[in-house]
């Protein structure tokens, strides 16, 4: 196979030459010159090739995909073979950005006409359309009527277009299809649900397209390339051009920190230190993007700039951007933007998705990224036109964040990204295509696996789980007379072909299609007057205990009690502090390749503090090092040095396990200072927690993030931490933790999401929203249910993968068991009479979990006993 | 198990015994639960009925009891009522039939349509059950005044659970029996929900305020009453409800 990386870029006349003579004449006099993407794509993809294109903002990348494909269709269009036909489908994720390519077609549509006008040659129109979920019913009528050559969407809507039972013949001349930001989709099971789409779309039109794919800077490249364009009937992967125009545009970053001192300044002050930076940093330049890392971040930010600074910022300076928005509210901000009129947009993430946003002079990113690359395409949104340098500020929390962030634009400024990580072979996603297939005509089982498995993430796709999801769809769980509601297909196993079935198959397929799981939103009521504050994910209040104490819309809150989707609350006392992090599902993970150059890193400058270096020196070197100012390096230093200082020297370096014994709050802890980046910290805490649960016999409590993880024991027990790590090294890791991750609370999380997917649950159904059906029944009892039906229900076997695979990195944890077995990791043990600075972290903040004991029977007497102790001490008793 | 003076608990299961007129006293089955869930798009497969049956035959087995009462709800699926549901039902209410000599099924608010059943099974419908000390009704309204000295309330409906968590924050949701006494006098029982599918209340956290039955907000002394848990393994004997919702905001 033929995955060529292609380096040097063709002369301007070899490039322009490949493009018919009018769309030379219109280019040549718009533009001075081509970008770097282009000298690469006219050529290349004039000549039918498949490619992946990485470039940066303002490259002019839409062209690069764009203008042979133009070319040849008004080619075509002189020899009068141009049909009313969709002959190139361009897909993203994001909205925004088909709706900015199509306006940018525009341009060089009428213009190309022009300059073929003016030498007297009539050529006929190139029709562009988008189709998305937005779209009118007018307009989708004029679609069917008229239908566009060139065709804009999104994967959710090319999937419906797929099974638009008139549609979809417009479909069949397909040449050329786009795929741009490539690096988000690569990633995420919206690109698993994607890739199928492709191979649909293949099978189709009966022939191979070209296929483009562009996209921000990722790492390994070729991965991307094959998720692109997947495998031949003959089992080889289809050929693919690799160009990477990244590194041209300059790259200047920086991470600072927004008060003196970290550790002692209260909540207020820090946030006070953060609003008057950002302030700061807003008022010298024209526009800046500012990046939180979650959505109720961006709302708060948003209001406290509003608050305290009436005047500078209000409704028409500054605007927030976000997933949970309106879409008009999105489009509004998005158009201000790019008219120059907002002093500064705050977003999590989905501005992260290119669109031309117009002039943005500085990225300002509030708390870590978690990893390089997304930095830099985060930071990369800066810099309007090519040659202009991209800017980017990170504001640290925490001291932990400071020292992560500090290695992190370091590896940036030196462009090593770290390794991006890929879904595949995700059942709830093909379950949904197996719908979608089925609704188009009969399918022979071999065929339909054949289709399947020339996507890259399905390549490996097994029969029996294959055959496992028709059965599945087709109801074969329930009795024959319940298959007419439970059945979405019907499969005959004999004879080895499916099809559809039910009349409202169709519906369901259009209005529950997507990757992207509906988080059921509960809403919080304040007591006594049951007044609305807010709304909490599901998952989180699964963890809520009464009592606990948790942030909402910047208040305090103490939860009482909940009633299905209902959650009744009292505002907290003064003074109080919360006890559960509320923002525990929306947490990046720091990826492994990072984690160990901060490790690197911990452990110099740890080395530099014990051998006795001055602390003014060791600060300079960190300043001259690592894009620090000094304030930041001489924190960085401060950090380091209180450890040191704490333990007697135990300061975890690279390849150094630190394992401490400590209490905290009345309770024991063993904290693993692990730092591996939460994947795999996630697979070890839980190899750790089962290990320690099975030689205590109890359950044992979890805290993990991407600085090590906390193991919570009960009282009185003790573990010993030699024999635990014996036992874990000893570990068929992934046995071991495929056959006890139903003990955890994880388990319970993803099911939810993956029945959503499957078709389980459905968000919308007969006019019925998911938010009804969940007041019935919770995620638990449901997972029960499924259990006790088989082992492989496809919903739970693809739990269970989500988990090992994308939630965990099980060959990152497996890597570093063995280090450990051979030495290669030194494990180190102390005890604390309370925690060190560097593991007040790894108590507090971080997704929490338990490991709940094997035995249920000896479970419930300890739980009853834990009760009767807390009643008796209580003095209730 | 002796609940209460002559109502026996029939371990593991949650079901209650009437020694003396040998009836075993079950409520909340909401057979045909997975079919509404269905028909709002949630396919829980169907495994209920079958768990339900197996229990009652051991219920049987267990106590030799001639009658089976349900006190309420032994169905769910309010309103448009189709054929598959329509025949899951008959077939069940068969099934039991079968296992008990007699059938005795007290209204719930899900247990509509049952009148069209009366025909087809031998069963008995009644709004309230009232022989000897014992007056059991579903819950969903007041019950009625006394009729006679040491009568003993048995109500269904509220499906009352606890939630107990441990020190490392581990959670179970346990079923159980409330038994207790009304202001008026009266003994009561509150049965756990004999489905294993419906949600429930969770009587140790929410305030007595929010509690499903009537009967159970205006006239019962709701902290005094014991707690028994229900689990596989057998009864699990917890302190009062006070003391439980005590110690929880604790």
């Amino acid at each position: 196979m033929a995955v060529e990386w292609v380096t040097e870029p063709f002369d301007d006349e070899d490039s322009l030459a490949s493009l018919a003579p009018y769309v030379r004449g219109w280019f040549e006099s718009t533009f001075s010159q081509l970008t770097p993407p282009q000298r690469f794509s006219f050529k290349l993809i004039g000549e039918g090739n498949n490619i992946v294109i990485a470039s940066p903002t303002g490259s002019g990348k839409t062209l690069a995909a764009f203008m042979a494909i133009l070319s040849e269709l008004f080619k075509m269009g002189e020899r009068g073979e141009l049909k009313d036909s969709i002959y190139c489908v361009y897909v993203s994720p994001l909205k925004a950005l088909d709706n900015d390519v199509r306006k940018n077609l525009l341009a060089p549509l009428r213009g190309i006409r022009e300059v073929a006008a003016r030498d007297g040659l009539e050529l006929p129109e190139i029709r562009v359309a988008l189709r998305t979920g937005d779209v009118t019913q007018s307009e989708k009528q004029r679609q069917l009527a008229s239908p566009p050559h060139i065709l804009i969407t999104t994967p959710e809507s090319l999937a419906v277009l797929l099974n638009a039972p008139k549609f979809s013949n417009s479909l069949r001349s397909v040449r050329w299809v786009v795929v741009d930001e490539i690096h988000e989709l690569v990633s995420s099971k919206r690109g698993v649900h994607l890739s199928l789409s492709l191979e649909r779309l293949a099978d189709l039109v009966g022939k191979e397209f070209v296929r483009i794919g562009l996209g921000a800077t990722l790492h390994p490249l070729e991965e991307a390339a094959k998720f692109l364009v997947g495998y031949r009937e003959d089992g080889e992967l289809r050929d693919c051009k690799l160009v990477d125009v990244t590194w041209y545009k300059p790259l200047e970053v920086k991470v600072v920190c927004p008060v003196k001192d970290l550790v002692h300044a209260s909540a207020d002050e820090l946030n006070e230190g953060m609003y008057e930076m950002l302030d700061r940093l807003i008022s010298r330049h024209v526009t800046t993007l500012v990046f939180t890392n979650t959505r109720s971040g961006t709302e708060r930010v948003t209001y406290h700039l509003k608050r305290k600074w009436k005047e500078k910022y209000n409704d028409e300076t500054i605007g927030a951007h976000h997933g949970s928005l309106s879409r008009e509210v999105r489009l509004d901000v998005e158009n201000r933007l790019k008219s120059g009129r907002l002093k500064a947009v705050i977003s999590s993430t989905s501005l992260e998705l290119g669109i031309d946003v117009g002039f943005i002079d500085l990225v300002v990113q509030i708390g870590s990224p978690k990893s390089v690359t997304r930095a830099v395409q985060r930071i990369g949104r800066s810099g309007h036109r090519f040659e202009d340098t991209s800017r980017g500020v990170v504001i640290a929390l925490d001291r932990d964040d400071l020292v992560e962030v500090a290695v992190m634009l370091k590896c940036a400024l030196e462009k090593r990204l770290d390794r991006v990580q890929v879904v595949k072979e995700s059942l709830d996603i093909l379950a949904q295509h197996v719908v979608g297939m089925a609704l188009q005509k009969k399918w022979d089982f071999y065929e339909a696996l054949r289709l399947i498995r020339r996507s890259y993430p399905y390549r490996q796709l097994k029969e029996e789980d294959f055959r496992s999801v028709l059965r599945y769809l087709a109801g074969h769980h329930v009795g024959l007379e319940d298959r007419r509601v439970y059945g979405k297909i019907w499969y005959d196993e004999e004879d080895g072909v499916f099809g559809r079935r039910g009349k409202y198959t169709r519906v369901i397929y259009y209005l529950n299609i997507g990757a992207i799981p509906d988080e059921t939103k509960v809403d919080v009521y304040r007591l006594p007057d049951k007044v609305h504050v807010g709304e909490i994910e599901e998952g989180f209040l699964e963890r809520l205990r009464p009592g606990d104490i948790f942030v909402l819309g910047g208040k305090l809150f103490v939860f009482k009690h909940a009633r299905g989707m209902r959650c009744f609350v009292e505002s907290a006392p003064k003074g109080a502090v919360p006890t559960i992090p509320s923002w525990f599902s929306e947490m990046l993970p720091l990826s492994f390749d990072l984690a160990l150059e901060v490790q690197r890193f911990r452990g110099e400058v740890a080395r530099m503090i014990s051998s006795g270096e001055e602390k003014r020196k060791v600060v300079s070197w960190i300043a001259s090092n690592y894009p620090v100012d000094r304030r930041a390096a001489s924190m960085i230093c401060e950090y380091i040095r209180e450890q040191h200082l704490f333990t007697g020297g135990r300061v975890p370096g690279f390849k150094e396990l630190l394992v401490e014994r400590t209490r905290y709050s009345g309770r024991e802890y063993l904290v693993f200072h692990c730092l591996f980046g939460r994947r795999v910290n996630d697979a070890l805490a839980r190899a750790f927690g089962i290990a320690a649960s099975d030689a205590l016999g109890s359950s044992v409590g979890l805290v993990v993030n991407d600085n090590g993880f906390s193991l919570v024991l009960p009282q009185g027990k003790e573990v010993d931490v030699t024999s635990l790590v014996k036992t874990v090294v000893g570990y068929d890791l992934e046995g071991v933790l495929r056959s006890n991750i139903r003990r955890t609370e994880l388990m319970r999380r993803r099911f939810r999401h993956v029945a959503a997917r499957s078709f389980l649950v459905l968000r919308n159904y007969k006019g019925y929203k998911i938010s009804v059906n969940k007041q019935h029944m919770n995620a638990q009892t449901l997972l029960r249910v499924c259990e006790e039906i088989s082992d492989d229900f496809p919903a739970i076997s693809e739990t269970y993968r989500e988990i090992l695979m994308d939630v965990m990195d099980l060959e990152g944890a497996e890597k570093v068991l063995a280090w450990l077995r051979e030495g290669e990791l030194k494990l180190d043990t102390i005890r604390t009479s309370s925690p060190s600075p560097f593991s007040h972290n790894l108590i507090l903040t971080g997704d929490a979990d338990v490991i709940l004991m094997k035995d249920r029977r000896r479970r419930l007497i300890e739980l009853h006993e834990a009760v009767m102790r807390k009643i008796r001490s209580g003095g209730l008793v | 198990m002796e609940l209460l003076r002559g109502v026996f608990g029939i371990e593991p299961f949650p079901a209650v015994l009437l020694k003396d007129v040998r009836t075993a006293v079950i409520a909340d089955m909401h057979i045909g639960f997975e079919s509404a869930m269905a028909n709002m798009g949630l396919f829980v497969p169907k495994v209920q009925l079958s768990q339900e049956l197996e229990a009652l035959r051991q219920v049987g087995k267990l106590t030799s009891a001639e009658r089976l009462l349900i006190a309420g709800d032994v169905k769910h699926e309010f309103g448009e009522f189709n054929t598959t549901g329509f025949r899951e039902l008959l077939n069940a209410l068969e099934s039991m039939r079968r296992l008990f000599s007699k059938l005795v099924v007290v209204r719930g608010n899900h247990d509509t349509y049952l009148p069209k059943f009366t025909g087809k099974v031998d069963i008995e419908l009644l709004e309230e059950f009232a022989e000897g000390r014992y007056l059991v009704a579903h819950g969903d309204v007041e019950v009625s005044s006394p009729r006679t000295e040491g009568e003993v309330v048995i109500i269904g409906h509220e499906h009352p659970v606890v939630v107990l968590y441990d020190e490392v924050g581990g959670k179970e949701r346990i079923p159980c029996f409330l038994v207790g006494r009304l202001y008026d006098g009266r003994d009561i029982i509150v049965l756990p929900a004999f489905s294993t599918l419906v949600s429930g209340s969770e009587v140790n956290v929410m305030p007595k305020e929010e509690l499903l039955s009537p009967v159970l907000r205006e006239s019962a002394d709701v902290d005094e009453m014991d707690v028994i848990g229900v689990t596989e393994f057998g009864y699990m004997h917890l302190p009062k409800l006070g003391v439980l919702r005590a110690s929880a905001r604790a």
